[in-house]
């Protein structure tokens, strides 16, 4: 591999090749032969786990909600249909993943309702977990969202018509209340409703007006990020440092705001094929899915699409990759898993 | 303008001119504008037109075999049906229940004679086209969809029908294994 030295070195100089080799200026460029680890598999944030997978359950359709769940493989973007497994039909809800299990917060078993119940699967064995009172949410939520922490050890609900804030730990699978956010917009819009992104560093949440959620200090900070006026454009978050959202109300908008985790501000517009509001977002390692949504004109629907990171390229899927069981599905939840740690 | 059903399984084609409407039972609703006609008809995929009701009526109301869809209010213009409210209904008339039932039948039937496309043994396929052409309603044809196709039917269609229990679930689960 061809490189070039820096130009004007000093004694005591230090330049790491491209290879990782350590080289040092002491009249020349010598090594000891140390070199700086060049692994990109270091960004432990990054590749602490490799998401092959995941789950889109419950949603509704025309007062229908859904108790099935949707399974996506993402190295082929096949999505197959698991059955009815919730323990009560869902819409209008919040989806949460640790490493090992999906989260809906809360199952009403009614299309916009509100509750504390929280129902959990293995994504290891794609069974649900008893009900447990120590799980359930500690304030009445409806379309609330979940914001997970960067290791998924916990989530931290949001909205859902209510400014209260409770904390989820995936360890001990017990929930707590943790204090209140910003009056405005955590009570959430239509329905409790609002747009939501997190990352390595921070949370944000989007009705409107915006806040943010610092993993480290948590603490809130109003401003920055807004869109979805309502509450029903929903977020697609990734691993990248930042995240998409559509504008607008009940049916969003034809395009995607790409936004900063770090800032909040608006990087790019990303195109879409149709405009698609109360999204099923579902989390990748390198490219997200669109899994059912609510299109205004014709409703609730089982549209697919794949939305890669790296290039902000949108893809619109066909039915190999569409929601199956029922024939439309907006306001659902999402849960992602990674080969590592609940196979393939 | 034309109008079509497509079942795209992989990835959705870019035309300049085919537009997605919508998507169900694993078809999607195109609009086609002329000068896209030639290139859309050159795709190697399924696809039957379909008329502009079926197209623009039919997916609104498709499935619902109630008197009435749920709109959101704000996004059709029209007055909540309560004060403060997000939605209205918007009722059947005999017109959006012939196109909704003709648009649906047309997808039942293609999704059947697609699947039977990608099996060696035909047995069965004729009678499960007969079942589709002689449903008289969206109320009987969503039985049929749930039986033949694995499809489940509306959650206030099951509770009328006495198929859920006092927690609103199916008392016998939906078979979705109908291979479709």
């Amino acid at each position: 591999m061809a490189f070039s030295f820096p130009a004007s070195p000093t004694t005591g100089s230090q330049y790491v090749a491209p290879t990782g080799v350590i080289y040092l200026w002491d009249g020349s460029w010598t090594t000891t032969g140390d070199t700086q680890a060049s692994n990109p598999f270091n960004n432990s944030f990054l590749y602490r786990s490799i998401y092959t997978k995941g789950y889109m359950n419950g949603g509704y359709r025309n007062s229908s909600p859904w108790r099935n769940v949707n399974k996506t493989i993402h190295a082929t973007d096949l999505t197959s249909n698991l059955g009815d497994k919730l323990v009560y039909n869902s819409s209008y809800v919040g989806g949460g993943f640790s490493d090992y299990r999906s989260y809906i917060y809360p199952s009403t078993g009614s299309v916009g309702g509100s509750g504390t119940i929280v129902e959990s699967m293995s994504m290891t064995t794609e069974t649900m977990f008893s009900l447990d009172a120590a799980r359930y949410l500690k304030s009445t939520r409806s379309d609330c969202e979940a914001l997970m922490t960067p290791s998924l050890t916990s989530a931290y609900i949001v909205g859902g018509g209510t400014t209260a804030v409770d904390r989820h730990n995936f360890v001990t699978d017990i929930m707590f209340s943790a204090g209140t956010a910003p009056a405005s917009p955590l009570s959430g819009g239509t329905s409790g409703g609002l747009g939501a992104l997190f990352g390595q560093y921070k949370a944000w949440i989007s009705q409107g007006a915006g806040s943010s959620f610092t993993w480290v200090t948590e603490t809130w900070a109003t401003g920055g990020m807004s869109w979805a006026t309502d509450g029903q454009p929903k977020g697609l978050s990734s691993k990248h440092g930042h995240g998409y959202g559509g504008t607008g109300s009940y049916a969003g908008s034809v395009n995607l705001g790409k936004y900063s985790e770090a800032t909040g501000t608006n990087l790019a517009t990303v195109a879409r094929n149709k405009t698609n509001g109360e999204e099923n977002w579902q989390i990748g390692q390198n490219w997200g899915y669109l899994l059912g949504a609510y299109d205004g004109g014709y409703g609730q629907n089982n549209d697919a699409a794949r939305l890669n990171y790296l290039t902000d390229t949108y893809t619109a899927l066909g039915s190999d990759s569409e929601p199956k069981g029922h024939d439309g599905a907006s306001s659902g939840s999402c849960a992602t898993g990674s080969a590592a740690f609940v196979g393939f | 303008m034309k109008y079509f059903i497509v079942r795209f399984y992989k990835e959705v084609p870019q035309i300049t001119g085919m537009t997605s409407l919508t998507s169900f039972d694993s078809y999607g609703v195109f609009s086609v504008t002329a000068e896209a006609e030639a290139e859309f008809l050159a795709l190697d995929v399924s696809k039957e037109e379909i008329t502009e009701d079926e197209a623009t009526i039919g997916s609104k109301f498709y499935a619902i075999s109630r008197d009435y869809r749920k709109a959101y209010s704000a996004v059709e213009g029209l007055e909540p049906d309560e004060e403060g409210g997000s939605k209205t209904k918007v009722y059947h008339t005999e017109q959006t229940k012939a196109v909704t039932l003709n648009l649906m039948k047309k997808i039942s039937k293609r999704r059947i004679v697609d699947e039977f496309n990608r099996r060696e043994d035909r047995t069965g396929e004729e009678s499960l086209l007969t079942s589709i052409d002689a449903a008289a309603t969206i109320w009987d044809l969503n039985i049929l969809r749930e039986d033949l196709l694995g499809v489940e039917m509306p959650v206030y269609q099951a509770g009328e029908m006495g198929l859920l229990d006092e927690r609103g679930l199916r008392i016998v689960p939906v078979d979705y294994s109908k291979g479709f």
